[in-house]
């Protein structure tokens, strides 16, 4: 999905023909962008699309950065508390299988990797005498 | 004429009354923040058309507004001087044509030795704010996500339902729980918004019973904080509570089936609402195979009934030349037998549905099955036109109940009746005191759910493992102990 975006962001900029980069020329000209013109050759100030298109690009590797970490991150608090930042493998996940009957099943695992490891296996446990259901 | 001075104070008397009346109606609230990338998820802009009462008109509109509808139910149930944060984004997980993550959630951050808290004990971070009166992540470095610091953190499966993704069956996003064959987004949400919020054992890894250290830097073996809602687990094998299990006993404990107790007072005094156990009550011509039984039902075929008679027990002759019994049209002699009966019979030949629907085309008012191997049976399967109750009961059972009806002799053979009832000594998913039970699967392939009601418990909870279709949103008792479990911890 990320990969595409940027396809298509990347493919706006050529049609345009153009540029684009901040202008960090003074502070009133802070927010201003400027591009470079395609067919003159010249800067001039971006127009709206183009903008539209640079602050996609922008998001977007800003998204691709947005990649938690894997261990877990210790804090403290100035009252004394400690924390601690928690992973993506340690939220409850919830899965869905098709079963033969045709039948969506569901259900939700204490970690990632067990959810993983019931999506790899087609197996979910949760009858109510802690049995798989057999067909024959 | 109204003055400029005046219409100030009307808005302002009016914002009072309605912050007022914000307060009188809800006692926390949750913010909701998307990560998602222009045109993607919350911010999809495929048109749809609104759905049991979800007024939205894209894909993007709809899907926030099912967060917004389970948040509100959330603030409704809550109370917190300190906003709860959540951060949401649909991304692409893992998925086939038949299976799916769904999505996943959790508290992002926990806490320990923070004001208002138990000493030495872990606690989500929406949990920690509420006790300390603010929000102890605010000034925390972020970690670049741009979510760091957020109480709870979501992500949802956005191809589902799409070519190789459960195919077909996508997120249902009504408020109206007519989900069909679709997942209950809002009951899922419901759901896994419950662990972001606390319902969750949190800090321990319960595939290897460590927990996490006080630094908040590793899970350990040994000296580890526990979470606080340890305090509330109680082995009943053991005969400990989690507090004082090693990191190998609570392992083994995770894994310990329909022993795992929660002993916390506001679930206490809710668990009344819980079921006595459904049985089936035999009463044979030989007294001494009269008893209970406890059953298991099957995907298809009539509910069973919770009470009632379901008359005369019989068990049908072998039939030459078949695959097993039932597995084909009954002979005359065995349709004869089981015409207006409770027909028993034995797993093995083929599938259950095949048998009974041979049973009910003989005249068979309902089925009992029974296994050919040690232990209970859970029958799956489907078959739209069958319309009969099917029962299916341990092999150890099946065979007394088929002694009790075919024993005795000419002149006076054995009969046998049944009925529908409830053992009042037994509590359908909770312990021999009562007590709701956690869900610790002995069969998991890997760890266990420790965080979730056991599945036995009857009516169905909404922090059982599996979404069933009777949910509702309602978190207290006697519909749900959601609420209560909660309230335990701290809420």
């Amino acid at each position: 999905m990320s990969k595409n975006l940027l396809k298509m962001t990347g493919a706006c900029l050529a049609l345009t023909g153009a540029a684009i980069m901040p202008l960090q020329a003074s502070a009133q000209e802070a927010n201003a962008v400027v591009t470079r013109d395609a067919a003159t050759g010249q800067m001039r100030a971006a127009n709206a699309q183009e903008i539209a298109a640079l602050e996609g690009v922008k998001a977007e590797k800003a998204r691709m950065f947005r990649v938690a970490r894997k261990d877990l991150q210790g804090r403290v608090h100035h009252s004394g508390g400690r924390g601690a930042r928690m992973t993506d493998e340690s939220m409850s996940a919830s899965v869905a299988v098709i079963g033969k009957d045709g039948k969506v099943e569901q259900e939700c695992f204490d970690s990632a990797a067990e959810a993983e490891t019931a999506l790899a296996t087609g197996i979910l446990t949760h009858t109510h005498a802690n049995l798989k259901p057999v067909l024959e | 004429m109204r003055t400029a001075k005046t219409a100030q104070l009307s808005r302002t008397l009016v914002a009072a009354a309605c912050a007022l009346t914000c307060f009188a109606s809800s006692a926390a609230t949750i913010i909701i923040t998307s990560r998602d990338a222009p045109g993607v998820g919350f911010n999809d802009p495929t048109v749809v058309a609104p759905v049991g009462g979800n007024p939205g008109t894209t894909l993007g509109q709809q899907r926030m507004n099912v967060y917004r509808y389970v948040a509100d139910i959330w603030e409704k149930n809550l109370d917190s001087a300190v906003p709860i944060t959540v951060n949401a984004g649909w991304e692409a997980l893992t998925c086939t044509a038949s299976s799916a993550v769904l999505g996943s959630a959790g508290a992002w951050n926990i806490w320990n030795n923070t004001p208002g808290a138990q000493p030495n004990t872990w606690y989500a971070a929406a949990l920690a704010n509420k006790l300390a009166g603010v929000n102890l992540t605010a000034g925390q470095p972020d970690d670049g996500t741009g979510y760091g610091n957020v109480d709870i953190k979501t992500q949802f499966n956005v191809n589902l339902g799409n070519p190789g993704c459960l195919t077909g069956n996508t997120f249902y996003l009504g408020f109206d729980g007519k989900a069909g064959s679709n997942v209950n987004f809002v009951e899922t949400l419901l759901h896994e918004l419950g662990h972001g919020l606390g319902f969750s054992v949190i800090s321990v890894n319960t595939s290897t019973g460590q927990r996490i250290n006080a630094a908040g830097t590793a899970y350990v073996t040994n000296g580890g904080l526990p979470s606080v809602w340890e305090q509330f687990m109680f082995d009943n094998t053991a005969q400990k509570s989690w507090l004082n299990m090693t990191s190998a006993e609570r392992k083994a404990s995770a894994i310990n089936p329909l022993k795992l107790a929660w002993t916390g007072p506001n679930v206490a005094a809710g668990q009344g609402m819980l079921k006595a156990t459904p049985v089936l009550k035999v009463a044979a011509s030989n007294a001494i195979l009269s008893g209970n039984m406890d059953f298991n039902t099957a995907p298809f075929g009539a509910a069973v009934p919770a009470t009632g008679s379901i008359g005369k027990i019989a068990a049908i002759a072998p039939q030459p030349n078949t695959l097993g019994p039932a597995c084909e049209t009954l002979t005359a002699a065995n349709a004869n037998a089981v015409r207006g009966n409770a027909a028993l019979v034995q797993r093995g030949g083929c599938t259950f549905a095949i048998k009974v629907k041979n049973l009910q085309d003989a005249g068979a008012t309902s089925a009992i099955l029974y296994n050919n191997v040690d232990g209970a049976l859970v029958p799956g399967g489907a078959d739209d036109t069958i319309t009969i109750p099917v029962l299916a009961v341990s092999l150890a059972d099946g065979l007394k109940l088929q002694t009790a009806v075919t024993g005795g002799s000419r002149s006076a053979p054995a009969t046998a009746t049944g009925s529908l009832t409830t053992d009042p000594t037994r509590i359908a998913g909770a312990d021999q005191f009562g007590r709701p039970l956690l869900y610790t699967p002995a069969v998991l392939a890997s760890g266990s759910s420790v965080s979730h009601w056991d599945v036995t418990a009857t009516p169905n909870l909404l922090m059982e493992p599996n979404i069933n279709a009777d949910l509702g949103t309602i978190l207290v008792a006697p519909k749900d102990l959601t609420k209560p479990l909660l309230q335990d911890i701290g809420w």
